[in-house]
Order: C-alpha cells, then sequence, then structure tokens
C-alpha cells in the first residue's frame, strides 16, 4: 500500500493526485519523484490535486510544502487544487501553513492558473474528445484551423 | 472499545481510519469528522516515531449529559521530558515541524498528558459533541 504515487502528465503540465490513504513513506517519496518528472520533462507547471484527501496533518502538509517549493526552485509553477473546506479549517486551527502556493478549487481551474485551458476538439467525428489548448496567445477553437 | 496496535505507518493510517468511522457512526460534523482524524493522524505518528510503537484505544464516552469521543494513545518509549515544552509550538526532538501536540490539542476539546521518563507516554483526547 505504499507504493509511490503516480506523476501524470496532462499535456506539458505534471498532475500528482493525492489519495487519503496515504502513508508517510508514499508521501515521502513524492519529493523525488516530482522532482525527477520535472527534471526529465522540464514541465513549466505542477498541479497537486487533494481533492480525496480527508487528512492533511502536519506531517503529511510539510511534505506538499516542501514539494512545492522544490518544484518552484525548479521554475516550475505549483498549483494546489481542490483542498476541502473542512481540511482547510483543520489546517488552520493547528497553525500550519503552506505558503507561496497557489490555490484553485477545481483541476480545470488550477490549470487555467497556469495558463491551460481543456476544451473541447472541434470535430464532429469526435465530438467527446477533449483536448488542451494553450490558452495563452491562441484562442479557444484555433485547433480546427 | 477499540484497540488498534500502532507499530508503523501502516498503522497511521489504520488508526486515523478508525477514528474517522467512530465519529461517523457519533454524528460528529464532517469538520470535526477532520478535527479528530488529524489529531488521530498526528498523535499516532507520534507512537510511531518517539514511542517506538504502542495501541490506541478509541471508544465513545457519556458524561455530564454530553457524548463524546476519547482516544487514549500508550506508548513504551522515553516518555517526555519537558511535558510544557514539547506543547510548546514550534518545539521538536525528532526533527519534526513541532506542530504535532500543540496542533493536535487545538482540534480537540481536551487533552492531557502523563509521562515519566523512561517509562513511557499516555496521551488522551477527547472531543465532544457540541
Amino acid at each position: 500500500m505504499s507504493e509511490a504515487i503516480p506523476v501524470l502528465g496532462v499535456g506539458p503540465v505534471l498532475l500528482v493526485s493525492i489519495q487519503n490513504e496515504l502513508t508517510d513513506r508514499s508521501v515521502s517519496s513524492l519529493h523525488r519523484a516530482v522532482l525527477e518528472r520535472i527534471q526529465e520533462t522540464g514541465a513549466p507547471a505542477l498541479l497537486i490535486d487533494v481533492t480525496a484527501s480527508e487528512v492533511i496533518d502536519t506531517f503529511i502538509g510539510r511534505i506538499l510544502s516542501e514539494t512545492a517549493r522544490m518544484a518552484q526552485l525548479m521554475n516550475t509553477d505549483v498549483v494546489l487544487v481542490g483542498m476541502q473546506p473542512e481540511v482547510a479549517i483543520t489546517l488552520l486551527e493547528m497553525g500550519l501553513e503552506i505558503p507561496n502556493v497557489r490555490t484553485a478549487m477545481s483541476l480545470e481551474k488550477g490549470l487555467e492558473a497556469v495558463g491551460y485551458r481543456i476544451t473541447k476538439i472541434d470535430d464532429d467525428a469526435n465530438p467527446s474528445v477533449a483536448d488542451i489548448t494553450e490558452s495563452l496567445g491562441t484562442g479557444v477553437g484555433d485547433a480546427k484551423d | 472499545m477499540q484497540r488498534i496496535e500502532i507499530r508503523d505507518e501502516q498503522d497511521i493510517v489504520r488508526a486515523r481510519t478508525a477514528a474517522r468511522s467512530l465519529a461517523e457512526t457519533l454524528n460528529f460534523s464532517v469538520v470535526d469528522k477532520t478535527r479528530i482524524a488529524t489529531a488521530v493522524s498526528e498523535l499516532a505518528r507520534n507512537v510511531v516515531v518517539h514511542g517506538g510503537g504502542g495501541y490506541v484505544e478509541v471508544e465513545s464516552v457519556n458524561a455530564e449529559k454530553r457524548v463524546g469521543m476519547r482516544c487514549v494513545f500508550v506508548d513504551q518509549g522515553p516518555g517526555i521530558e519537558d511535558v510544557e515544552r514539547a506543547m510548546a509550538e514550534g518545539f521538536s526532538t525528532a526533527g519534526t515541524i513541532g506542530h504535532g501536540l500543540p496542533g493536535a490539542r487545538r482540534l480537540m476539546d481536551d487533552l492531557s498528558i502523563e509521562a515519566t521518563p523512561g517509562q513511557g507516554t499516555r496521551v488522551e483526547i477527547i472531543k465532544w459533541i457540541p
């Protein structure tokens, strides 16, 4: 159960999803996994998704904070995504801060925060396929042109 | 009363899961369930990191017309030399951040520590249903 947390690629953006049954060891391995992937891919942004995290205690909070700081040192934008209100209240009450990390309510908002947007491919044959287009510079719908 | 042995990090997850499910049964609010599970996670980690293992007993309590939940953490570790200092913000002997004990106290209604140097530590936390 303490296997590594997968670091996924969504287009050029890296995505790490923190699950609830997280053990200390798997959180600790997050550091290395994230840094290796950033080095390999030169990813401009990292989204850390905590939607499924029912508990963020001081240990997990510290690892998240450190991971974010290291990614930032490697010139990667970090957004913490989907924190549950009760988790935010608990962190605050414990006096734990995750400083200098941007937050977003959802994955979609997180992507937007780092300059990407999920858009539907404008193609009748493939109406359900979604694509990520860089929202900077090119407009929505350019994919068809 | 449910007793969970705490030996390693898997047991930290087990302890907080057990605490959360009892809090669920007792109809604690979503925020209180999270507070309880988080405090249990902190204290269970202390048992592993500082106490060299031990156990937690999780149970519901009925007192003075109030209903709540109590968790008692027991380890046979070196004990806490200076309880007051351990409760102070930012203090830690094991290279951790030092928010654990004071953080857990703020999340619960009551936290008490009995520690004898060389003979282990007993930490009791209580949360009442408002």
